[in-house]
């Protein structure tokens, strides 16, 4: 007896890209793990998946957790600009996430990471060519009653103003 | 393919590509799952183009793209898994059986990515011994068969359970070797294990011939296994060795010895039993046979099931061995004792006589001293009556035989039965031992008692004649004859007679011996039974003879008295 099921793709149409960024890319902290542990100085890494999953009992109780990024500017200096972590997710969903940023020092963690009032949906910063500026990203869901629904590639971008 | 139920849209899909908006630059985008319920039809069975068995579940894969620690099964009512599982982990399977798939189950799951694979069938596990089953089930319930006495249900007695499982399995396997090993396996007894739950002491009771599935290089065969359970067994312990393995227990069975003559009259007489039981155990090492030969010929306990019984002796004893030989031997031992309402007893002087019977009657003889013929006019003369009793007795004691001898010359009372004999004595001593020696004495012991003769009552000069018998008594009537010339007689006659007694004494002691002696040459008052007659000397005493080399010495001696008449 065989059954396949195979993934369905339910994503939406693909939006227009834009290359101009100013060579801005987004590096790892050397301890990623999502541990007390979490944060230390950069590593030699891009961040590939910013976030992991959001389990069922994370669903169904609420849960906040953080990533240490550096930002660094690969072709020029970035200055002036205006950061923002924008979430792309279901109605149903997204009034429940909500994700914001803060400034981090070059070798905070966990334990000495910035305050929760210092978050905010965005962050104004410099970034020299070919330098590094910690960034803390927080996700926080909400907890809920509702029966839990699977939600899948729920994305979140980092964006900077133009 | 499966459908899924969607309760919302997604955003989008996750990728790197930067996305411009009319203010802000994207410089990167990732995405993340949400954990949640999603419900994946299955829409029917296909039939699998792979044979498999018919009697091993299909197992069920469902591997997922990530690792996840919330992976859920949801058993709603309108699930049925075998076996339901709340949480499995992904990459692992979980059995379906076949008709247990129902088309949908809930599964909380990260991802959508579902399939089920054929994966190696799962083994139910059935174990006969260390023999280890590949595949096999049980193919029809067991069978349990209780085994009853109906005349204990009737009246509602509980009795000790006993019942037969039959439990038939069906098994499977690649290799037809795994039947041939499981045959070699009739007779023995082994405990079962059937899904992890144990049957002792099974044995096979059938076993199928072995059958190959159409077009498939795989063997099916039945067995069927017995095992039977009972809640108590009997336990014997005979002189203090426990019996092992007993397979059965005779009933007891009494038979009354009865004498005809008793009966025909209605005499109601010493009640005695025969008793008798039979014992059959197994020996599996060979230790019983030395155990039964040391205890044939003697007496022991036996306890049967907790009853304790005395002086049982083993009748007989029988084996059996299996053909071919082998270690196990059945044996059957019977075994009989004596069971008495009474016993006789004799104790003489102060030894109670071991296991005494009488195999003869009481013999009495009398002894007349005086001639009864019909002429003689002599009314109620009284005769000597000797009477006899033979006791045939059975001792372990050697000693006890060796006190008989000692008592031979004496004189002792003898109580049988409660009734006694004064001055009994031994008239016939006898014993047989086993040949070998051994530690049994049978003897023959006769017992005497002369009754009508008693001893006189002698005295001389104050002293005791002990046991004294009046061997004979005379007077002596002096005369002197004369014969003239002319041959006529004168007799010259003593005025007064003068009186002799002979006597025969007896005595343990020589004390009286001795006090006559110490009168010899006197001349004293003797008193026969009441008549004196004075001046009486000893004119004879002849010596004491020393009569056995017992504790006991007897002293016999013969004493004359005269009389002066002067």
């Amino acid at each position: 007896m065989r059954f396949d099921v195979d993934s369905f793709d339910t994503s939406q149409w693909d939006l227009l890209v834009d290359s101009d960024s100013g060579g801005l890319k987004v590096f790892r902290c050397v301890n990623w793990d999502e541990t007390p542990l979490h944060g230390g100085s950069v590593s030699e890494y891009e961040v590939d998946a910013l976030f992991d999953t959001i389990t069922a009992d994370q669903n169904r109780n609420g849960y906040t957790d953080y990533r240490k990024v550096f930002f660094f500017a690969s072709e020029s200096d970035i200055i002036g600009k205006t950061y923002r972590v924008v979430l792309n997710a279901p109605n149903a969903i997204i009034t429940r996430i909500s994700l914001s940023m803060a400034i981090g020092t070059a070798s905070d963690t966990m334990s000495d990471k910035p305050d929760d009032s210092s978050f905010g949906d965005s962050i104004q910063t410099d970034v020299s060519f070919l330098n590094y500026v910690p960034v803390w990203i927080k996700r926080t869901i909400t907890d809920t009653s509702s029966d839990l629904v699977y939600y899948r590639n729920i994305s979140v971008s980092l964006t900077v103003s133009k | 393919m499966a459908d899924v139920d969607l309760s919302d849209s997604f955003s989008g899909v996750a990728d790197n590509l930067t996305v411009s908006t009319d203010e802000y630059t994207v410089f990167h985008t990732s995405a993340f799952d949400v954990s949640g319920r999603f419900t994946l039809s299955v829409p029917s069975i296909t039939a699998c183009t792979d044979p498999i068995s018919v009697i091993t579940p299909i197992r069920l894969a469902i591997p997922f793209d990530l690792i996840s620690d919330d992976l859920l099964i949801d058993a709603s009512p309108t699930i049925t898994i075998n076996p339901e599982l709340s949480l499995i982990t992904p990459n692992l399977g979980y059995d379906i059986g076949r008709g247990d798939l129902h088309p949908e189950f809930n599964c909380y799951a990260p991802s959508l990515l579902v399939k089920a694979l054929p994966l190696v069938p799962d083994i139910k596990t059935v174990e006969f011994g260390a023999f280890k089953f590949s595949h096999a089930e049980r193919e029809n319930p067991d069978q349990i068969t209780p085994e009853t006495n109906e005349r204990f249900a009737r009246w509602g007695i509980p009795e000790p359970q006993i019942y037969t499982r039959k439990i038939s399995i069906v098994a499977e396997s690649n290799q037809a070797t795994e039947y041939y090993q499981l045959q070699t396996l009739f007779g023995v007894r082994r405990s079962l294990s059937v899904y992890g739950y144990a049957f002792a002491d099974a044995y096979i009771s059938n076993l199928s011939e072995l059958q190959r599935k159409p077009g498939l290089g795989r063997w099916v065969w039945h067995v069927e296994f017995i095992q039977h359970v009972f809640e108590s067994k009997d336990r014997v312990m005979l002189d203090g060795w426990n019996v092992p393995t007993v397979i059965t227990v005779s009933d007891e069975q009494k038979q009354p010895i009865v004498s005809d003559g008793y009966a025909e009259r209605g005499i109601s007489e010493p009640i005695g039993f025969s008793v008798s039981r039979s014992i059959e155990f197994i020996d599996y090492h060979g230790e019983c046979t030395s155990q039964l030969e040391n205890r044939v010929g003697k007496s022991f306990s036996v306890t049967i099931n907790g009853v304790t019984s005395n002086k049982y002796r083993i009748t007989n004893i029988s084996s059996s061995a299996p053909k071919g030989g082998g270690l196990v031997k059945i044996f059957t031992v019977d075994l009989q004792r004596y069971q008495f309402n009474t016993n006789d007893s004799v104790k003489f002087g102060t030894v109670n006589l071991s296991n005494p019977t009488f195999p003869n009657a009481h013999d009495i003889t009398p002894e007349y001293s005086v001639d009864m013929g019909v002429g003689f006019g002599s009314l109620n003369p009284i005769p000597n009556i000797v009477r006899r009793f033979a006791v045939e007795c059975i001792t372990t004691n050697h000693y006890e035989f060796e006190m008989m001898v000692g008592y031979i010359g004496t004189k002792q009372t003898l109580i049988i039965n409660g009734k006694s004999y004064v001055l009994a004595f031994i008239s016939l001593l006898s014993a047989l031992q086993p040949r070998g020696g051994g530690n049994i004495w049978k003897y023959t012991i006769e017992f005497s008692q002369k009754s009508g003769v008693k001893p006189a009552v002698i005295k001389f000069d104050g002293v005791s004649l002990p046991n004294a018998v009046i061997s004979s008594e005379s007077i002596e009537i002096l005369q002197t004859r004369t014969t003239m010339h002319s041959g006529a007689i004168v007799a010259d006659l003593g005025a007064i007679p003068s009186k002799r007694f002979s006597v025969s004494c007896m005595s343990n002691s020589k004390s009286g011996y001795n006090s006559l002696y110490s009168k010899l040459g006197q001349k004293k008052t003797l008193v026969v039974d009441g008549e004196t007659i004075t001046k009486a000397y000893i004119s004879d005493l002849q010596a004491a003879r020393v009569i056995g080399d017992g504790a006991d010495r007897l002293y016999s001696w013969d004493v004359s008295f005269e009389q002066e008449t002067a």
